[in-house]
């Protein structure tokens, strides 16, 4: 089965790990014109959205190997929410998706300067 | 202020050698830390000092603790280090500064082997059952076998697994049902205060930063436990009490006058008559050493340590006063001062912890003292409205989050460890289990699986990367896990490597681990 695990190391880096099958690959390249077979990652900012595959914020994209089959990645921004996508760049330029993640929400590396009000409550110990 | 000691070792056991350089991690903890500390404790009790301590005791401490192999080889080890100073004040004839050094090591040796023998009688959970149930202590449980939970949040019923059997086992061994729980490595997700509250968990511990930058700001910074969504209280780390007892650079640990630890008799002795360590291991710091200063080159002075000790103790809990009253008059109530340590720091890292850390909680329990020391629940029933700050995923690990846990030397584990959690999902999809052999299967499994899954492999990975028992172990029991999955695939019961792991590393005897995960799957 196709899988991409999404993985936070810290506020800025993660660890993303895919494996794809032989079936995925003979499929996807029998299907569409892939001369380049290394492996392209899209990371993508989904922060409070549904992510439909194209609506993210923005994203980012990293070429790996071939034969890799995870990558540590930086990303721009702590606080935000991230899903990555593994595949491949057609011979028109197209990004062909092979796996999907998780989503994975960055934590913030800073205290919230928003000032909002604070909010209390009573602990029920039971 | 609260003092909470995390006091953890993974799973090892190995009958298959006479010497294992690994089990000698519990048997220095018992000598140095866990009897030293119990000792004090009872001192306390007997002298009427009332001095609130939280322990975090982990299940697989707790579950050696209980191991008769254990036991007899602890016992075995204590011996053969009376053995080597018996050798070694024969070598130290012309050194009676260093010979007087040997006889305090004795000493000590000796009363850990009557207390164990003959006041415990081999029982280390009943020594502190027994506490808890004076009042002396509090205990906490964690994690079923300190998973690093953060990685595991793809997997929610795994998370609750681990705190199920954790919380299950604490109960279990301590007549407690506890409301508290340690996350192993403080380690915190948004989300994961869900899985404790459904399981009946109202407070836990994090790292600062998992508050100082929670949303929204916490207006008490870590002066005080803060309340996820979900309900339950999240006590922070204070930074500053940490810093001034675990930093050796900094900190007490680093004077010159406590005991060097680097300079270990095992390294100086005649090769024959160092302790047996392992086959393969010629010399192993056997925790006797008789110098002190910064190179190693004074010959130690017990009565110069004790006194620098009361030095500190007193130190410490007049820098805790200052800092109080100033954050007090801050925030209009008394600040919380949350101070959590390694219970191996206190004698095995810092060999005179336990004498500080008694003189400390003597001081703190004074009449008049300040801070007051409280037990978290204690704490929280007196300060039970808190303002309601979202934590964020952190640890108290180096750089404060996963990085440990997730790096090149050690991050191959996971997916072999995600495709055996996967695995676990589709048999659960299938629906009840059809024959009696399947559920003693499915129980090793499960056990074999959380054995993997502690964090301990991880982190001896990323910190001592000559080392490859943590790889080994790990390979080991992925190599058990596919055994076992094949065996369940083509409908064979595995009984021989069932009962042949089972008496290899009997974990959790007699707890249906199969139906905590039916469970947790439920949800």
């Amino acid at each position: 089965m196709d899988r991409a695990w999404f993985l936070l190391k810290d506020p800025h880096w993660t660890l993303l790990w895919w494996n794809i099958s032989e079936q995925t690959r003979a499929r996807l390249f029998g299907s569409f014109a892939i001369s380049n077979r290394a492996y392209l990652l899209r990371v993508h900012d989904v922060t409070d959205i549904l992510f439909d595959g194209n609506n993210s914020h923005f994203f980012l994209e990293i070429e790996a190997a071939e034969t890799s089959d995870h990558w540590y990645i930086r990303l721009p921004e702590a606080g935000r929410v991230y899903c990555a996508e593994t595949g491949f760049r057609d011979d028109q330029g197209r990004f062909v998706s092979a796996a999907r993640s998780n989503a994975l929400w960055m934590p913030p590396d800073a205290p919230d300067m928003s000032h909002r009000e604070p909010n209390w409550s009573c602990i029920d110990l039971g | 202020m609260l003092f909470l000691l995390n006091t953890h070792q993974p799973f090892v056991r190995h009958p298959e050698f006479e010497h294992s350089l690994e089990e000698n991690w519990l048997h220095e903890a018992i000598t140095e830390s866990y009897i030293p500390l119990l000792d004090r404790i009872d001192g306390m009790v007997r002298d009427g000092i009332v001095a609130p301590l939280t322990f975090a005791l982990t299940p697989t401490l707790v579950s050696m603790f209980d191991d008769n192999l254990r036991r007899r080889r602890y016992l075995a080890w204590v011996e053969e280090r009376l053995g080597f100073l018996e050798m070694e004040f024969r070598r130290l004839r012309e050194r009676p500064d260093l010979a007087a050094v040997a006889r305090m090591h004795r000493r000590r040796l000796e009363r850990c082997q009557r207390l164990f023998t003959d006041m415990w009688h081999g029982d280390l959970t009943g020594a502190f059952r027994r506490l808890q149930n004076s009042g002396a202590i509090t205990l906490l449980p964690s994690a079923a076998t300190h998973a690093y939970l953060p990685l595991w949040n793809l997997f929610p019923e795994i998370v609750e697994l681990q705190i199920r059997v954790g919380l299950r086992w604490h109960e279990h061994c301590f007549g407690v049902k506890s409301k508290g729980c340690w996350l192993p490595e403080c380690g915190y997700y948004p989300g994961l205060d869900r899985i404790l509250a459904r399981n009946g968990v109202r407070y836990f511990f994090v790292d600062a930063h998992g508050v100082l930058n929670g949303r929204p700001r916490p207006v008490r910074g870590t002066s005080a436990p803060v309340h996820t969504p979900a309900g339950l209280a999240a006590f922070p780390r204070d930074l500053a009490a940490h810093r001034q007892v675990w930093v050796e650079s900094e900190g007490y640990p680093g004077d010159p006058d406590y005991m060097n630890r680097r300079r270990d008799a095992s390294f100086e002795c005649n090769l024959a008559s160092a302790p047996p360590i392992a086959a393969e291991l010629r010399r192993y710091p056997c925790g006797i050493g008789y110098w002190s200063g910064r190179d190693a080159a004074r010959p130690y002075d017990a009565g110069v340590a004790y006194a620098r000790c009361m030095e500190h103790a007193r130190d410490f809990v007049s820098k805790c006063n200052s800092h109080a009253r100033a954050v007090g008059r801050a925030n209009g109530r008394p600040p919380l001062i949350a101070a959590f340590y390694d219970t191996e720091h206190f004698g095995h890292w810092w060999f005179e912890g336990p004498i500080w850390l008694d003189q400390t909680l003597r001081l703190l329990a004074g009449r008049d003292a300040s801070p007051r020391l409280v037990a978290p629940e204690d704490y929280l029933r007196e300060h039970p409205v808190n303002q309601v700050v979202e934590p964020t995923t952190s640890s108290w690990g180096y750089q404060g989050y996963s990085e440990v846990w997730l790096m090149g030397r050690n991050h191959w584990i996971y997916p072999p460890l995600f495709a055996a959690a996967e695995w676990l999902r589709t048999v659960a999809r299938r629906g009840p289990l059809q024959h009696g052999w399947e559920c003693a299967l499915l129980n090793r499994y499960l056990r074999e699986f959380m054995l993997a899954q502690s964090s301990d492999w991880a982190f001896l990975m990323h910190s001592e990367p000559r080392q490859t028992y943590a790889g080994t172990r790990v390979e080991g029991h992925l190599r058990n896990l596919d055994q076992l999955r094949m065996a369940m695939e083509s409908g064979s019961p595995a009984s021989d490597l069932i009962e042949h792991l089972d008496q290899h590393t009997p974990l959790f005897p007699g707890l249906d681990v199969v139906a905590e995960y039916r469970a947790c799957v439920a949800h």
